[in-house]
């Protein structure tokens, strides 16, 4: 039989209902589409929404209307669509994209564990693993839609994402050469003196970009461009299905958020904040980060005008995985410089 | 401390929440929306033209050279991947015979996979557009 002391039960309901758990990512996701459309707005020198919510001239409540009207909306499935895929498949994507959460740790805990949902000596695999399911969902809900823009989308989405998930392995191998571990805490701890977007910019580089691509953000778009696909692979889906793939997408934001800060920019580490017991501020910490590169990567979307796929397939093959290649020989062959800088292993 | 039963209690709790929160939405869509269906609805979106013939296009072939580098150099690296929590460790033992050895293999490795996707390009030059 099992038994939950009180502390374990507060400590399971905290992790899993609100952080990192099921209130976390969605409360992100509500945030980030805020932030986005305001953001873009002031890049655009427009005003963004204004109307909805507390605060004169904010619309900070804007997304959860748009949620109210979009649960409002007929489902229509069409007529030659394979009903059961194309049903199944937001719901899936959901999923996916709210499971990779589970095994990324946030914070240290006083004991000597780390504040994750499952914690697992493998994370880094797994999550690597749960990424791979993404273009099996794309491409199923393209075809089970059986509409012609809907299968070009899902088409390009399987190009785009498998060749950009080489140079993803082939850089994260070079992290794992330094931090001598597959656990996600374990390359967080081995960054304690020196964070490795030091030690591995080209690195950096490669995953940041190739992470945009994966997600199909701006200059990446191809998947879902709207000036030539309408809305690439979910074109088809309306209302809550709707609600669901843009959720899905904005979940996927938040894990690849999470996973460059652990990667490259020491995770929960930062200067201890006064008052604050230490899990509390390395939450922060992380969270700061993350909020960082949530930035950076919707900038994306204000700046940059979208690559075609051509350009975009040829810059992954001959540029990013030779990068990553040049990045994993200078790691090789500096060893015995870098051992010393890096705790852990 | 984390392990045992006590994350998977917590990861099966997840799942469970991660599986009910879509559908619930779902469904409330279902509740709460609309149902007018008709046929103008009902059809696959063509930018106002009635959609003709089946959407499902056959891939072209020009796709499958990527395919066959997609095969070639996910090999390489998934073993890099796999291999590298102690690449460092024997690149340091290696030096203590004085060359670098891990390196040099590693070239060696990436030259074979250039050669295997190149011939595979080649073929499939030959046998596409």
């Amino acid at each position: 039989m099992i038994e939950l002391s009180f502390a374990e039960i507060v400590e399971l309901i905290l992790k899993v209902l609100i952080f990192p758990g099921v209130a976390f990512p969605l409360l992100f996701a509500v945030i980030v589409i805020w932030f986005e459309r305001k953001f873009l707005a002031r890049i655009m020198l427009r005003i963004g929404p204004l109307h909805v919510g507390p605060f004169n001239r904010t619309g900070l409540l804007q997304p959860i209307a748009d949620f109210i009207k979009l649960i409002q909306k007929e489902i229509i499935v069409p007529e030659n669509a394979y009903k059961f895929l194309y049903n199944l498949a937001p719901i899936l994507a959901a999923l996916v994209a709210s499971l990779s959460v589970a095994f990324i740790p946030y914070a240290p805990k006083p004991d000597g564990g780390y504040w994750v949902i499952f914690y697992t000596p493998l994370s880094l695999l797994v999550i690597l693993a749960i990424f791979t399911a993404r273009p099996f969902i794309m491409v199923g809900a393209g075809w089970a839609s059986n509409s012609k823009y809907c299968t070009i989308g899902a088409l390009r989405a399987a190009l785009q994402l498998l060749a950009y998930e080489v140079p993803i392995v082939l850089s994260l191998a070079s992290i794992v050469i330094m931090s001598r571990s597959f656990d996600l805490s374990r390359i967080i701890e081995s960054q304690s003196s020196i964070w490795f977007i030091v030690l591995q910019p080209i690195g950096f580089i490669v995953i940041l970009i190739s992470m945009m691509a994966e997600l199909s953000r701006r200059p990446f778009d191809i998947p879902v461009a709207e000036q030539e696909l309408v809305f690439g692979w979910p074109t088809e889906y309306t209302g809550t299905q709707f609600a669901l793939v843009m959720v899905s997408e904005y979940y996927d934001l938040c894990a690849v958020a999470s996973l460059i800060t652990l990667f490259f920019l020491g995770g929960w580490m930062g200067p201890a904040i006064p008052f604050i017991p230490p899990m509390l501020s390395g939450i922060i910490w992380f969270l700061l980060k993350m909020a960082i590169v949530t930035v950076v990567i919707i900038m994306g979307r204000g700046i940059y005008p979208r690559l075609r796929i051509d350009q975009l397939l040829d810059a992954g093959w001959t540029v990013l995985i030779p990068l990553a290649t040049i990045q994993i020989l200078i790691t090789l062959v500096t060893a015995q410089w870098w051992l010393p800088l890096v705790g852990g292993g | 401390m984390n392990g045992g039963y006590f994350d998977s209690i917590a990861l099966t709790l997840y799942f469970v929440l991660s599986v009910l929160v879509p559908i619930s939405l779902y469904s409330a869509g279902l509740l709460f929306g609309e149902r007018k269906p008709s046929k103008e609805k009902n059809m696959s979106f063509e930018c106002g033209q009635v959609p003709v013939g089946k959407a499902h296009l056959r891939v072209t072939v020009h796709y499958y050279p990527y395919a066959l580098i997609y095969g070639t150099f996910t090999a390489f690296a998934i073993l890099m991947l796999i291999s590298a929590p102690g690449l460092a460790n024997l690149e340091l033992e290696t030096m203590k015979f004085g060359f670098i050895g891990l390196p040099f293999i590693m070239t060696l490795v990436l030259a074979m996979v250039l050669i295997a996707a190149s011939l595979a390009l080649k073929r499939a030059r030959l046998w596409g557009s």
